[in-house]
């Protein structure tokens, strides 16, 4: 049984850049991945997946919900369930990425789907969204601060952000990170190595 | 009797008394049958909207009306024959505690799903309750039968491990089929809310109008014998079904 990671996060933090970042770093470690896209209305996140030439593109399956995308990944995960059984079944791979569709800071994974997962925002979006609490902010095994390259040009203060991750998350690991750039990637697959205790520290 | 407070029981008071105890006599076939109608039961309904989303996008369901007209049609002449049959079918043949006739119902129905879409809907969400049964039955047929649709020796279609779920846990035949009708009236309708044909109040009150048709289709289903099942006969939802699973851009995976 591979080991199951969710990525969510809001319309346009991230989540499907870390997906392209973290496929040449589980290549490199010899980790067989796999990856499931939740696409609200469009296969635009899967087939961006399948066109990277970082996976091969039979590994990357996209997900219709029908539903808000929150819905696939806690209350009812059966399609993604699915999605996962099928690509255990055919390519037992170690690690599947399941990307949620973009959603809001309420989003959580079921523990009936992932063993662990990680909640991505960026600060263009807000420098605000840490002290709402959400429950995506509150609850993910790791909170990803990504865009932090942005912050100095949408007058976001970059001090206050951490400062406020700090107090929503005192007990659970956050990272800061500029994903087109690849800074901080590396530090994202130290988490998923060590929460997901998959055997391949970096 | 129950009495009232003066002492004397009034025919309503004695008429919810029985209803009261009709309730608590099948309490636990009640309680599972809400379980199984409940949108909250995780099998992946909400994934599927049997081909409303092209419909709409092909101006087909202009408004309430002709959803209305679409709802009856998969009813009628969708599911009676079909999904509502292999349900009444399916419950005769868990209660008569034999595996083989399960599966020639299951197979039956599979024959009469024409399209890709309509496998798979039913087919995905009748897997998923197969993975939640021994969760929820203790009843060694329903629990080999799942344990055949999960190794994948059986198509696994939703109607029928429904219905097999229900006879084991005491629902009545009747009610079975018309809990398996109604949730097709609800898939269409819970759809049309978030696809924003209509309202959620109103597609409640549409709902609550669909009563004799439901009741309509039931009747016909529960008359039906293997050989009387039949494919649906709704070409525009079949159809719709079809060119959905070649957009690119979609909501709903039917």
């Amino acid at each position: 049984m591979a080991v199951r990671i969710g990525i969510g996060g809001p319309v346009g933090c991230g989540k499907t850049r870390l997906v392209e970042r973290l496929l040449p770093i589980f290549q490199g470690e010899g980790v067989s991945v796999a990856v499931i896209t939740n696409d609200l209305v469009t296969l635009e996140d899967s087939e961006r997946v399948r066109r990277s030439g970082l996976i091969d593109p039979e590994r990357v399956l996209g997900v219709e919900s029908g539903a808000c995308p929150h819905t696939a990944i806690r209350e009812d995960p059966s399609v993604n369930i699915e999605a996962v059984e099928y690509l255990e079944a055919r390519f037992a791979p170690d690690l599947i990425m399941i990307e949620s569709g973009g959603d809001n800071l309420a989003a959580t994974f079921s523990s009936e789907l992932v063993d662990w997962w990680a909640f991505v925002i960026d600060v263009a979006a807000g420098d605000d969204i840490p002290r709402k609490r959400g429950l995506g902010v509150l609850r993910a095994d790791l909170l990803i601060v990504n865009k932090i390259d942005l912050a100095c040009h949408v007058d976001a203060d970059l001090d206050r952000i951490r400062a406020d991750v700090a107090r929503a998350r005192p007990d659970r690991p956050s990272l800061f990170t500029n994903l087109r750039d690849n800074d901080g990637v590396r530090g994202v697959f130290d988490e998923i190595a060590r929460g997901t205790l998959f055997g391949r520290a970096a | 009797m129950r009495m009232s407070a003066g002492g004397i029981c009034t025919k309503a008071e004695a008429m919810n008394g029985f209803a009261s105890r009709d309730l608590l006599a099948d309490g636990g076939a009640m309680l599972t049958m809400l379980q199984l109608a409940d949108s909250a039961l995780p099998i992946g309904r909400h994934a599927h909207a049997l081909g409303l989303e092209r419909m709409l996008r092909d101006g087909r369901v202009p408004d309430a009306e002709r959803l209305r007209e679409v709802v009856v049609s998969a009813l009628i002449q969708g599911c009676a024959r079909g999904d509502g049959a292999a349900a009444a079918l399916a419950h005769d043949a868990q209660r008569s505690g034999t595996e083989a006739r399960l599966i020639s119902v299951d197979e039956r129905l599979d024959c009469l799903k024409l399209t890709a879409p309509a496998q798979t809907a039913s087919r995905r969400c009748g897997r998923r309750l197969a993975a939640l049964v021994p969760r929820l039955c203790d009843n060694s047929l329903l629990n080999t039968y799942a344990a055949a649709v999960l190794a994948e020796r059986t198509p696994g279609h939703l109607a029928v491990i429904t219905a097999a779920t229900a006879a084991a846990c005491g629902i009545s035949r009747r009610s079975t089929v018309l809990m398996e009708v109604r949730g097709v009236a609800t898939m269409i309708l819970s759809a049309a809310v978030r696809l924003d044909v209509l309202p959620a109040a109103a597609s409640q009150a549409m709902l609550a109008g669909l009563a004799p048709d439901i009741l309509k289709a039931s009747e016909l289903a529960l008359s039906s014998s293997l050989e009387d099942m039949d494919c649906s006969a709704v070409a525009a939802i079949e159809i719709a079904a079809m060119r959905h699973a070649q957009d690119h851009g979609r909501l709903f995976a039917t």
